[in-house]
């Protein structure tokens, strides 16, 4: 006698559309995990040696980290990642601060690579989705610097809000049901 | 004596005596030996008083527990009351950071703190001191203000004596008391930091000053001068000196020395 296997049934209707479109952007995107190349962080409250390499050792414990140059003047951080991983920005932000600092400026290197997904002003990755200002899709090489409250010091932060007010998603823009279900971070390309 | 211990974090509020508002990372580790020694005299119960180099060492972890709470324990082991150096007690200290402002090479934090002392040999002085003679509660807050090179820290804290084990506190201790520190912290070398490796050194100057409330008068004020050496960006070595400027109380010693090692392991926690 064979086994017996319940018959799994697949049944789409408009709801679950959006589910599906969401779940193959994912899948896509998983391919894209390799254009953010590296990171430039620059902490603040800090002026010492021993605070930086607390803070170095803490963003060293990131599985998608490769490896991090430190300028210790600066109390900057060239972070590297590893290709395939998946970078997640909030946890560079919260090993920052568990080092007992902040975040005072993020800046991503990106690469466009030929599979990619991006709905400008929107580059998705992951489970996050950059939310961009100022975005060239024809250009190779980008700068994002990150303008969230969290990631700038706090002078900087009141710069930018007005920058991060003016921006907001045309509501014609197919992609509003997908940004719902994603952490968006305001960047701004430079 | 010391009423506070203290910390690591940022250069140069590393203060000696008492404890920045700053806390150390979330998961790291902080071992520290100190020994604080002096020229005293010893006063036993039988009322013989002799001169001695008294040594109180005092071995130390501290926890960074998370970003906002520390926690450290030590213990005193010291021959100020009998003459083989032996265990004398426990002491517990946490702090909560609850306040952050901060900026490229400056910040300014608030935290608040408890510690609980336990101490089991006899009480001889009006001095108190939660740092291995007296046992007790000492609650106060901190504000620590750091600007590029410059550290500067204040302590306000309340002071609560217990008996110490065996040994009710006699009258002539006052029970409540209030403590504060003022600190200094200023970043000598290196002029531009290029590796990990190289050594910092800081200079402090910290005041402490010590009045009983209510009815008892006592007034303890002393002034601590250190030299601050950070080596590989993990290991710290202090040097400093107690100096009595005011008082009116009887106390194990007017003056003395301090030497301290630490090491810190940074996410020695998972």
């Amino acid at each position: 006698m064979g086994k017996f296997y319940p018959i799994t049934c697949f049944v789409i209707h408009t709801k679950s559309i959006m589910k599906y479109i969401y779940i193959i952007l994912l899948l896509c995107s998983k391919m894209s995990y390799a254009q953010f190349i590296k990171a430039e962080l620059k902490a603040s409250g800090l002026t010492c040696s021993m605070c930086n390499l607390a803070t170095q050792k803490q963003l060293q414990t990131l599985n998608f980290v490769d490896s991090i140059v430190p300028d210790l003047e600066l109390n900057a951080f060239h972070i590297f990642f590893k290709q395939q991983a998946e970078v997640d920005f909030g946890l560079i932000k919260k090993k920052v601060e568990d080092a007992g600092f902040f975040v005072a400026e993020l800046k991503v290197s990106y690469k466009t690579y030929a599979p990619y997904r991006a709905s400008v002003p929107l580059l998705f990755y992951d489970k996050s989705v950059l939310f961009i200002d100022n975005f060239d899709d024809k250009k190779e090489t980008h700068i994002f610097k990150f303008i969230d409250e969290g990631f700038l010091t706090s002078k900087e932060l009141k710069k930018q809000r007005k920058v991060r007010n003016a921006m907001i998603l045309p509501s014609t823009s197919k992609d509003i049901p997908l940004v719902t279900n994603l952490k968006m971070y305001y960047v701004v390309a430079e | 004596m010391m009423l506070f211990s203290m910390h690591q974090s940022y250069a140069q509020e590393l203060f000696i005596v008492s404890e920045p508002a700053s806390n150390m990372p979330a998961k790291a580790l902080s071992f520290r030996l100190t020994d604080k020694f002096m020229n005293g005299h010893r006063h036993s119960v039988s009322g013989n008083n002799e001169d001695i180099l008294m040594h109180r060492i005092v071995p130390e972890v501290a926890i960074g527990l998370n970003k906002k709470i520390n926690v450290r324990m030590s213990a005193f082991l010291a021959n100020y009351y009998q003459s083989a150096i032996q265990l004398e007690g426990f002491n517990m200290y946490v702090k909560y950071r609850f306040f952050s402002k901060d900026d490229l090479h400056r910040h300014y934090r608030m935290a608040a703190f408890s510690r609980l002392s336990v101490v089991d040999h006899g009480i001889y002085f009006r001095e108190i001191n939660l740092e291995g003679d007296n046992s007790g509660i000492h609650n106060g807050i901190v504000a620590t203000q750091l600007l590029h090179k410059l550290a500067l820290s204040a302590t306000v804290g309340h002071v609560y004596t217990l008996d110490n084990i065996g040994f009710a506190r006699p009258d002539f201790v006052a029970p409540h008391s209030l403590n504060y520190t003022l600190s200094a912290g200023y970043l000598l070398l290196p002029f531009h930091y290029k590796s990990y490796n190289q050594p910092n050194l800081n200079l402090y100057v910290e005041m402490n000053g010590r009045n009983s409330l209510y009815e008892y008068k006592t007034n303890i004020y002393d002034v601590f001068p250190a030299l601050q050496l950070i080596l590989k960006s993990y290991m710290r070595i202090d040097l400093g000196y107690r100096y009595q400027i005011k008082s009116n109380a009887a106390r194990n010693a007017y003056s003395g020395f301090l030497v301290r090692f630490e090491y810190n392991i940074f996410n020695a926690l998972k």
